[in-house]
């Protein structure tokens, strides 16, 4: 009996530290994400796709080889973690578990995407830069996929932090304010 | 004692500072590496469609938004704040470090307009290498106030969790 309050201590001190794991790495990942969609897709529009596919081999297919998946795989396995600490200790999705769960959910849904995407952006490797109707492809499809999972990502992030607020919100230290 | 408006505005703030620390950080760790290998003549032709067109209305608007935002939760928590001083503290920090990022695109700003200008090699390559080590120094800013901010956040959240009761119901979820 003594030992529930030690334990009920330490898996909430455990979902915790995984939803600030989690928010950190799916707000870096959503920041990368709305500069793309917003900012890089549009220049690269005007500037051509051998210039993108040339940029893209060493920035795409240099470093972000391993910070992008690292960071999705990371965040993806943060927010499942905390989502499942959570319903096994709660036994429930309400309330406060519903942002938690959702971005388990949302880093979930987005996967598939990236998987979709990365065929696109791998094509880049050997591909000629003459090859018009190629890089048009490939330019579509990383982008369609990556738009789509930059949306989820955004989204993951947004729960995070709805997560951490609202267990905020039932901190017994927050003034009631009337309404 | 704190508001829910204080923990409304520091989760926005956070919000904003996370998407401003992501943007820094695929700069710094993805896109200037490969920019340094293409070429300073490729990044400012880029530059001139990406920073200086969507990105000179997006990039200061999310800076002075997260601004604005760390500014007005730290000042909310200053005025009601009672026994909180260490995370008022903590806020200042964020506000420190939002307002430093600030100052640098001060430094970092007149670099990327300076390319519209710019054709030579040597004087473009010289923007590049000063835009770059600004844009390092100011992503260490603003990844610093997101995990501030987030710290303060879950400060908030702290002792809440604990006083969560499970459901009786083992399939309250399903009702």
């Amino acid at each position: 009996m003594n030992d529930l309050p030690l334990k009920r201590r330490f898996v909430s001190c455990s979902v915790l530290a995984l939803i600030l794991a989690a928010t950190i790495l799916d707000g870096l990942l959503s920041g990368g994400n709305v500069d793309r969609l917003l900012v890089a897709t549009p220049a690269w529009h005007q500037l051509g796709l051998s210039a993108w596919a040339e940029f893209s081999r060493y920035a795409d297919l240099g470093n972000g080889v391993v910070v992008y998946p690292a960071m999705a795989l990371g965040g993806t396995a943060a927010s499942v973690l905390a989502a499942i600490l959570f319903v096994s200790e709660m036994r429930s999705v309400r309330g406060v578990g519903l942002p938690i769960a959702l971005a388990a959910v949302l880093m979930l849904v987005a996967l598939p995407f990236s998987l979709l995407a990365t065929p696109f952006m791998l094509s880049l490797r050997h591909m000629d830069a003459g090859n018009l109707p190629a890089l048009t492809s490939a330019f579509s499809g990383a982008h369609y996929w990556g738009r789509l999972q930059g949306v989820f990502h955004v989204a993951a992030f947004f729960a995070n932090l709805w997560s951490i607020a609202a267990f905020a919100g039932r901190n017994p230290r927050e003034r009631q304010v009337e309404s | 004692m704190y508001s829910a408006r204080t923990r409304k505005l520091l989760a926005a703030a956070t919000l904003a500072s996370g998407l401003l620390a992501g943007m820094s950080v695929d700069r710094t760790v993805v896109t200037m590496p490969a920019w340094s290998q293409i070429g300073a003549l490729g990044w400012a032709a880029f530059s001139r469609h990406a920073d200086l067109g969507n990105g000179l209305f997006l990039y200061p608007a999310e800076a002075i938004l997260a601004a604005l935002l760390v500014c007005g939760s730290a000042a909310s928590l200053t005025i009601e704040s009672n026994g909180w001083a260490r995370m008022a503290s903590q806020l200042y920090c964020a506000v420190a470090l939002t307002l430093g990022a600030l100052l640098i695109t001060v430094k970092a700003a007149p670099l990327m307009l300076g390319i519209q200008y710019l054709n030579d090699p040597v004087s473009l390559q010289r923007a590049f290498e000063g835009f770059y080590f600004w844009g390092n120094l100011r992503a260490a800013c603003h990844v610093l106030a997101f995990i501030v901010e987030l710290g303060a956040l879950s400060k908030l959240s702290s002792g809440a969790l604990s006083s969560l009761k499970p459901a009786s119901n083992r399939f309250e979820t399903l009702e």
